[in-house]
């Protein structure tokens, strides 16, 4: 009787994994091609059947996150957000898929990406410096840490004006508050200083050399104040921030 | 005391060869950039260094001059292309690769790249997809026209596979992933359009 019984345990031992992998690929085939097409539909985009080009290469082989993709796909379609920057973050998974890159930490990133999507982040810089990283043949660990890093700095420098008092409109509101900018402007400063920070650390300065780190900056404010945002924006900002500021800003990158 | 006098003169004339072969060669480049820009008609970069290896009046000496004078810019190139860590065994750098613009802000890329088989510039106007640079007239002179708004802009080429990304002619540099991008700005003050 307690032999019988060890085998049928010793069975059930030896079934268990066998019964988990083809669980699990029974998963990947579960989730047919059709259904990521109909799920991208829901985000008008140019890159659609690229996008599921990509998908269709790699769905059912062995680790390849489908169910983990689905997912993003409807993660992002209700997002209130400008329909490029959702197809962006698809594009950045698609262009991964196309070198061959393992995506399943890249997926989770991109789950982070539309998180600060819904935020209201300006993330355009962020999948920017991520494809730059695919082109140039980065690891994918490198390109994750990136992003989230410009992530973290994305919402320090949005915090440092919310903090000074230097808020952002509603898009599309007919009145805009004197303490406010237009928030295309301000997600474009935003964007813009947290790119030059992250381009200073990247390029192996130092957190605590304020100063260069402010002067690099506010070049780059009043060159956009000249061109793309409007040059009282730029420098209202920066009367509003100081080196010190942007130390704190890099250093909770790093952290 | 005769080879003396010859010498004097040979040395003179050697000086005044240069000093003209160096005149002609001063802003060779901006000319060449120059012409470019308008395309019409292209620049024939072969032709102007055949042109420039070409028998002088004064023959054998002035010949000499024009190789010395041809040989200190590619010796100046080299430098410029060490300085940059970037060497490739395909390329014959005739000129730095370069970008222009005008006021249309249609930006021009130029890449000299003269055993070169693909040149593509990628950057964030074109989410660091290849955008292929042409060369009609296999002359070397890779060239692509692109439409940008005023803005910011990172880029870098690609030659034959490899990573160019310190074009001598941007704003600005940002080093990323371990390699260098160029940075231009477009409109406004950035390029003068």
């Amino acid at each position: 009787m307690r032999i019988r019984r060890n085998s049928i345990a010793s069975l059930i031992a030896a079934l268990g994994p066998l019964l988990l992998v083809a669980a699990s690929l029974g998963t990947c085939a579960q989730i047919p091609l059709e259904e990521f097409d109909m799920a991208l539909s829901a985000i008008p985009m140019e890159s659609h059947s690229r996008v599921l080009g990509a998908i269709e290469s790699q769905l059912g082989a062995p680790g390849f996150p489908a169910e983990d993709v689905l997912q993003l796909v409807y993660r992002l379609a209700p997002i209130p957000a400008m329909n490029e920057d959702k197809e962006a973050i698809l594009l950045l998974v698609a262009r991964a898929i196309e070198r061959n890159l393992s995506i399943g930490g890249l997926v989770g990133v991109s789950f982070d990406l539309a998180n600060a999507l819904e935020e209201g982040l300006p993330i355009t810089e962020v999948i920017n410096e991520a494809l730059k990283g695919i082109t140039q043949g980065a690891s994918i660990a490198v390109i994750e840490a990136g992003v989230i890093q410009r992530l973290t700095l994305l919402r320090e420098v949005r915090d440092l004006l919310f903090e000074r008092g230097i808020l952002r409109a509603s898009p599309g509101a007919g009145y805009v508050p004197e303490t406010a900018l237009a928030a295309e402007s301000f997600d474009q400063i935003v964007a813009e200083i947290a790119d030059t920070v992250s381009d200073f650390l990247s390029g192996g300065g130092s957190p605590f050399n304020a100063d260069g780190l402010y002067g690099l900056a506010s070049d780059r404010l009043r060159w956009l104040g000249e061109t793309v945002v409007p040059s009282e924006d730029a420098d209202r900002v920066l009367e509003h921030i100081g080196p010190p500021d942007l130390t704190r800003v890099a250093l909770a990158a790093i952290r | 005391m005769k080879s003396d006098y010859i010498e004097v003169v040979l040395r003179e004339a050697l000086t005044e060869e240069v000093a003209s072969a160096a005149q002609r060669l001063e802003g060779l480049e901006e000319r060449i950039v120059h012409e470019l820009g308008d395309r019409c008609p292209r620049p024939r970069i072969i032709d102007r260094l055949r042109e420039l290896l070409a028998p002088t009046r004064n023959g054998r000496i002035g010949q000499l001059a024009v190789l010395g004078a041809t040989a200190a810019i590619f010796l100046s190139l080299g430098l410029m292309v060490a300085r940059n860590g970037q060497t490739g065994p395909t390329l014959t750098p005739a000129l730095a690769p370069t970008v222009a613009s005008n006021s249309n802000h249609e930006v021009l890329f130029v890449v000299p790249a003269i055993n070169a088989n693909k040149v593509s510039v990628v950057g964030d106007f074109n989410g660091w997809e290849e955008t292929p640079l042409a060369d009609d007239n296999e002359d070397g002179i890779w060239t692509a026209t692109i439409p940008l708004s005023p803005g910011r802009y990172e880029y870098a080429f690609v030659i034959d596979g490899r990573w160019w990304g310190q074009d001598p002619s941007a704003h600005d540099y940002v080093q990323t992933f371990g390699q260098y991008s160029s940075v231009r700005y477009v409109g406004g003050g950035g390029d003068g359009a």
